[in-house]
């Protein structure tokens, strides 16, 4: 007989809890591996605060790391077209995901985020990556900013 | 769209719950910023710099370049080489950061403009930097020269990864033992005139390498051409270069890596003198695309038979000539072995039954018949015999069974017939008629194997040109 699936809690910032498979998170967070490493985990009690993370981000952080965990044999480019599916969503959500791969140190998770984002900025001028990025507020000077489309009249 | 104002709204540390769209960049601290940065390609990085204040000095700071001035690359400078150089001369004379951990650089330099690539040589080698691309070759006005590449380089104790290509040549030569690469992981090496020998022969932690031969080697008339490949290699690709003058024979092949994972052999000069491992246990995928005198096949063989813990195991035409020829040819038992790649001289359907047998685990099945079609329509008799006993992989793993340039010979029809008849777990059987036989054949094939009883309930078969 098995063992019955170990579970973890994970509480958001909204105070929900979540139970997630241990053995999922151990492998993706290198900061959940640890704490069950050094034994900083009461199975029996406790519960991961994770008060940077609210509940949205914090579900779907648990999707990505539930989904690389059980489907890591399948093909890459079944793999890409999910991973595509997951990060289609607007500049809140990635940087809110953003903050919590990066709190929870979920390596592959970030690279994809950091991936992502490359590909906002790789190739576009300044106007449309600051249009995607929402960047309102540049601070720069008029004066300024005639000198910078001066010096790179190709991003503009 | 009223005119901005100047205020400062920076400081918003606390995010209130938004439906509003936050500046995604602004909000990121510096250290995440930072790292998507060292991502981009240097020029679009520095770009960055006029998107907002705060971006100014960052690029600045970052430990990696990625200069590539490849006319592939979106972020080629046009305007001349020149104007290539003078941008890199800026960005090294703008960067504030103290040393480099990762450079590509992919250019051509024009001869007058030597000085500044010793420049950058200069301060990038040094004991932080852990990754160096270079393709680089030396432009003047009659054509191309080689680029000298720095001694430190070769000597650095912190490069993990390395790779050279394009024109360029080593500045001393003491004989073997002067490189020095003891924390190298990967190398990849195309370089036309650089013996890999003297190279390959250092590195004692290589786990990764990727080598293009060219007409590198001997590179002294008295020495000869050898290639020992270090025992701490993982993977393994040897290719020689399409080039217009070949190869010289290459007296010692030695490929004793009994750590060996993956393989790929691209080869057709001869090798007189060749050694390989007895085994490589961790093997799991294999390229081979050899081809040898009729004096060599033997380490051909050699070579298949030390494959058989293989997972993947792929044979071009020149290589199953090569193992046909050799004598005398045994198969060894590929235990592991799963996914099953052959391009064939001729099809055989007794040697097809008894390399089955001899595949235990497989589950993918790939042929492709390279036999020209003969344009007499000859009634040839039938070779086919059903075997005596079913190999274990029809009964319990095939999956998956492709035949790419099927010509549709009693012989061919049989055997894929006794798939489809003895594959209880066939998913797919995929059959690619030979084009040259036309349209009205392709659904012959179709009409005459359909009619086969399958013993697999969900078993595709598809018929295509």
């Amino acid at each position: 007989m098995g063992s019955p699936v170990k579970k973890i809690m994970l509480c958001s910032s909204e105070k929900e809890i979540f139970s997630v498979e241990e053995q999922v998170m151990v492998q993706h967070s290198v900061i959940i591996n640890n704490m069950i490493e050094d034994g900083s985990y009461n199975h029996e009690e406790s519960k991961i605060p994770l008060d940077c993370v609210d509940s949205k981000t914090l579900k779907k952080v648990i999707d990505y790391c539930t989904h690389h965990t059980h489907h890591h044999n399948d093909n890459q480019e079944d793999l890409e077209a999910w991973d595509a599916q997951f990060l289609n969503v607007d500049s809140n959500g990635l940087y809110d995901l953003l903050m919590a791969a990066n709190y929870l140190e979920i390596r592959n998770l970030l690279d994809l985020i950091y991936g992502t984002i490359k590909n906002m900025i790789k190739g576009k001028k300044i106007d449309e990556i600051r249009r995607i990025f929402n960047i309102k507020d540049h601070g720069f000077t008029p004066e300024e900013e005639e000198q910078n489309r001066k010096e790179y009249p190709h991003f503009y | 769209m009223g005119k901005r104002k100047p205020k400062k709204s920076g400081k918003e540390s606390t995010r209130t719950t938004t439906t509003q769209k936050i500046d995604l960049i602004s909000n990121l601290p510096d250290f995440l910023l930072f790292h998507i940065l060292s991502f981009l390609p240097t020029r679009c990085a520095m770009a960055t710099s006029v998107l907002a204040r705060r971006w100014r000095h960052l690029w600045k700071d970052l430990l990696v370049l990625d200069l590539d001035n490849s006319e592939e690359s979106p972020y080629y400078l046009s305007g001349g080489r020149d104007r290539f150089i003078a941008f890199v001369d800026s960005v090294f004379a703008q960067r504030t950061a103290s040393h480099v951990e990762k450079l590509r650089l992919t250019c051509e330099i024009p001869i007058d403009k030597r000085k500044s690539s010793k420049t950058w040589f200069r301060s990038v080698v040094g004991p932080h930097l852990k990754e160096l691309y270079l393709d680089l070759s030396l432009h003047h006005n009659k054509g191309y020269g080689r680029v000298k590449l720095p001694v430190k380089v070769l000597t650095s104790t912190s490069l993990e990864s390395l790779v050279l290509r394009g024109r360029m040549y080593l500045a001393v030569y003491e004989g073997f033992g002067w490189v020095r690469l003891p924390s190298l992981k990967n190398l990849e090496l195309d370089l036309d005139c650089v013996d890999p020998n003297y190279v390959i022969c250092s590195c004692r932690a290589l786990e990764n390498l990727k080598l293009t031969l060219r007409e590198a080697f001997p590179t002294k008339s008295w020495e000869t051409a050898e290639l020992h490949m270090p025992r701490t290699l993982k993977r393994l690709t040897l290719i020689q270069a399409d080039t217009e003058e070949d190869l010289n024979d290459i007296q010692e092949l030695a490929i004793n890596t009994p750590l060996l994972e993956y393989l790929s052999i691209t080869l057709w000069a001869r090798c007189l003198q060749v050694s390989i491992s007895d085994d490589y246990p961790n093997m799991v995928e294999a390229h081979l695309d050899i081809d040898q005198d009729q004096e060599q096949v033997g380490w051909v063989l050699e070579l298949f038979k030390a494959l058989r813990q293989t997972k993947l195991l792929d044979l071009k035409l020149s290589t199953m000539e090569c193992l046909l020829r050799a004598s005398p040819f045994e198969l060894p038992e590929f235990s592991r072995l799963v996914n099953l790649e052959l391009e064939i001289p001729y099809f055989d359907s007794g040697f097809m039954i008894e390399l089955l047998h001899n595949c235990n685990m497989l589950q993918v099945l790939t042929l492709h018949n390279r036999e020209k079609v003969s344009t007499l329509e000859l009634e040839e008799p039938n070779y086919w015999k059903l075997p005596m006993k079913d190999p274990d992989c029809v009964i319990s793993h095939l999956k998956i069974f492709e035949f790419k340039g099927y010509q549709d010979s009693a012989d061919e029809h049989a055997f894929a017939a006794y798939l489809l008849e003895r594959g209880p777990i066939l998913e797919t059987m995929k059959i690619h008629a030979e084009p040259s036989l036309g349209r009205k054949y392709k659904k012959r094939i179709h009409k005459e194997l359909s009619r086969v009883p399958r013993s697999s309930k969900t078993c595709q078969l598809k018929v295509i040109t």
